[in-house]
């Protein structure tokens, strides 16, 4: 009976207890915690971001509220639940492709931003690349009203690190790095037979592999070249695109790769370069940010990738938007939150948070206040690939990069791979008819 | 030494090795774990060491306050202690009735909560959030703690029908005869015997809510009712991870559980002899 009488007490305690600490639901009167909230994923600037919202406060009077959830999935899945029940915050980002902003947009959760970005040339302060990616044209495929959808934060771009002390280590002049194909392929054979694993990247991940062929895509087709291969009219046989194959042979056989490139990632591939273990890395601008965690001393600068001599059209990278925020349509404060993404997107602003972030800010006029390396980053904007209206199938895509890594591994040949990727190309083309 | 003697060594040292090689495999990422929250971030990629040269306890104090652990802490002890008080409430009643008590649609309803537990937790997320949103319970401690209770259930209703399965049922009835009720039967015969399961659910449930993040983050907003999981997250960048502030909390974090875990383990060795013995 004792225990009996113990039970009971304790399951009245633990009521008592769920019911104080927890609260039978929402107070309906309960004042609202901010007058702009911003969910995001970005944990690393969470610091910067409060700090800023400090700063408005104080000069407006406005409480803005900085909230993050990451990892990113979860974050996607807390907006897409949100956005169902109707309880999506003043500003947030769906973290999707265009395809999927367009459904966003469609459904009435996004505001269009054209009138806004307009007054008091909003829209000039900014890299044009960094708004193409929320922005939808006239005609697009996904009949959204053509606009701007979006405040950029910040822009990236991949390009490839050089290590300055392995480059004068191997002979090399660190100031001046190879800038055609040749010199590339020299320096990495200097490099190697001065014991120094010349290149390394996350070729294991498909998208940075795909990313480096891409330069020489668009280096050797230009605008409507690549756009044709998209929409079928050239074929992946295309000498040209047997040649970019090619360039990785040319890479393997000069022994350029770091071991295992084929199956790394990019986290190993980005401690390798900032253990010194590698000379060379292709990656993103955030790698001045994990280079800095890694290795607080190690003495680097970036150069495009090397143009080949036969291209007629500039050599472009990957890159363009990075970060942006969506402004909720609904949202009673989408005045206020258009106003506060004005302010964070200022001159001072955006200056604040390339130093305490190192991001390349979206807010072209600061590039002066950036450290060196962050710079060339900066200038090197303009250079990336262009908008299309059209993509290549996600699948082709896929065959591209697998069949990248087979040439580095040997398995097939340039012109082997390129046959292999044009049979999914046709595959892709029957499927969609 | 005789033969059977020598054989029966060489079976024991053979024993002890492997099982030596499996403790070590299991130690080895805590072991990591422990030396990386001493490191210094740099040290971490550029020395490959298995202890640190230079001890940084300040780490865990880093940690501590940068994760503004104390009130997580609160959070999560409150999650997990009235999560599964109720887990285990609450399915050992619906067990039992499963096990002993007659009623239409008995097994249509217990393989419909069996097959509750081949839904993954994202999955449900959308269907969830709009459940709560219109119960009012969005951003709510009672919210959260609903869908720990809830989600915890299936499995904890399963393991402990096959116990009470199992139990004599002449124990039950000379029970009845002495004028016992069902509740009585329950609580007097029934959940004493079942404690070797009860105690493989509170430590297998405490270490669920414990280390639930995905449902936290989605339902709640308010950070001052995140659990402890959310702390650790400050660590995490988008491209760079603090790795000894990381392994730091992790270690803060972990301790908790692991005591849980040393108060119960006799229990729980109980519980999977007595799994054994049954079969």
């Amino acid at each position: 009976m004792l225990k009996l009488k113990t039970f009971v007490s304790v399951s009245i305690c633990l009521a008592f207890f769920v019911c104080s600490f927890s609260g039978c639901g929402k107070n309906k009167n309960e004042q609202p915690k901010a007058d702009v909230v911003i969910w995001h994923w970005m944990t690393d600037r969470q610091d910067a971001f409060e700090k800023l919202a400090a700063t408005y406060l104080e000069e407006t009077g406005v409480r803005v509220l900085f909230e993050t959830y990451a990892p990113t999935d979860v974050y996607k899945s807390k907006i897409s639940a949100a956005a169902t029940a109707n309880l999506l915050p003043d500003v947030f980002n769906p973290i999707s492709d265009k395809k999927e902003v367009a459904s966003y947009i469609n459904a009435g959760y996004i505001a269009d931003l054209s009138e806004d970005m307009e007054k008091d040339g909003w829209k000039d302060i900014f890299f044009a690349k960094a708004l193409t990616q929320n922005t939808f044209e006239p005609g697009n495929e996904w009949n959204v009203k053509p606009g701007i959808y979006a405040v950029p934060l910040d822009v990236n771009s991949l390009m490839i690190y050089y290590n300055k002390d392995l480059f004068t280590q191997a002979g090399l002049d660190p100031e001046n790095p190879p800038k055609t194909w040749s010199e590339f392929i020299e320096a990495g054979k200097k490099l190697r037979a001065a014991n120094i694993q010349p290149f390394v990247s996350g070729f294991g991940e498909g998208w940075l592999i795909g990313a480096f062929a891409q330069s020489y895509q668009w280096n050797l087709f230009g605008k409507e070249g690549v756009l044709e291969t998209i929409e079928g009219k050239i074929p992946y046989t295309d000498k040209r695109w047997i040649k970019i194959f090619k360039l990785f042979e040319e890479m393997k056989n000069a022994k350029l790769f770091a071991s295992g490139v084929v199956t790394m990632v990019n986290k190993d591939a980005e401690r390798s370069f900032a253990t010194g273990k590698a000379a060379m890395a292709f990656n993103g601008s955030w790698g001045v940010n994990v280079y800095l965690s890694m290795n607080p001393t190690l003495n680097y600068s970036v150069m495009a990738p090397p143009s080949l001599p036969e291209a007629q059209f500039p050599m472009l990278m990957f890159g363009g938007e990075g970060s942006s925020l969506f402004i909720n349509e609904k949202s009673p404060n989408k005045q206020k939150a258009i106003d506060f993404l004005k302010w964070l997107t200022q001159g001072p602003q955006q200056t604040f948070l390339a130093q305490a972030t190192l991001n390349i800010p979206s807010n072209k006029t600061v590039a002066d206040d950036l450290s060196p390396v962050l710079k060339i980053f900066s200038e090197n904007i303009a250079n990336t690939f262009e908008s299309l209206p059209k993509i290549e199938s996600w699948q082709v895509n896929n065959f591209i990069n697998i069949n990248l890594q087979s040439v580095i591994i040997g398995e097939r040949t340039p012109e082997e791979a390129a046959k292999e990727v044009q049979g999914e190309k046709e595959r892709q083309q029957k499927a969609a008819k | 030494m005789n033969f059977f003697k020598f054989q029966k060594r060489l079976k024991s040292g053979v024993t002890h090795i492997a099982l030596g090689a499996v403790a070590i495999t299991c130690l080895f990422p805590v072991f990591w774990m422990i030396s990386s929250s001493l490191k210094t971030q740099d040290l971490i990629f550029s020395k490959m060491t298995l202890l640190p040269e230079v001890w940084n306890w300040s780490n865990y104090v880093t940690a501590f306050v940068k994760a503004d652990f104390g009130a997580y802490f609160l959070n999560s002890v409150f999650y997990t202690v009235v999560g599964v008080f109720f887990i285990i409430f609450i399915s050992s009643l619906a067990a039992y009735a499963f096990a002993r008590l007659e009623f239409p649609g008995k097994n249509i309803l217990f393989y419909l909560l069996i097959a509750t537990l081949l839904i993954p937790i994202p999955g449900v997320f959308v269907p969830l959030y709009l459940l709560l949103k219109s119960l009012g319970l969005i951003d709510t401690r009672l919210g959260l703690l609903l869908c720990y209770i809830s989600n915890g259930l299936a499995f904890a209703i399963f393991l402990l029908k096959g116990f009470f399965d199992d139990l004599p049922r002449e124990v039950e009835e000379a029970a009845l005869i002495d004028g016992c009720s069902r509740f009585g039967i329950y609580w007097r015969i029934a959940v004493p015997l079942a404690k070797p399961a009860i105690a493989t659910l509170v430590i297998m449930n405490s270490l669920t809510i414990w280390n639930e993040f995905l449902l936290a983050l989605v339902i709640l907003q308010d950070k001052a009712k995140m659990p402890i999981q959310r702390g650790l997250m400050v660590f995490q960048g988008t491209f760079i991870t603090d790795y000894p502030l990381l392994m730091a909390g992790l270690t803060i974090a972990t301790i908790p559980i692991v005591i849980v875990y040393l108060m119960m383990q006799k229990h729980i060795v109980k519980g999977i002899a007595a799994g054994a013995l049954k079969g």
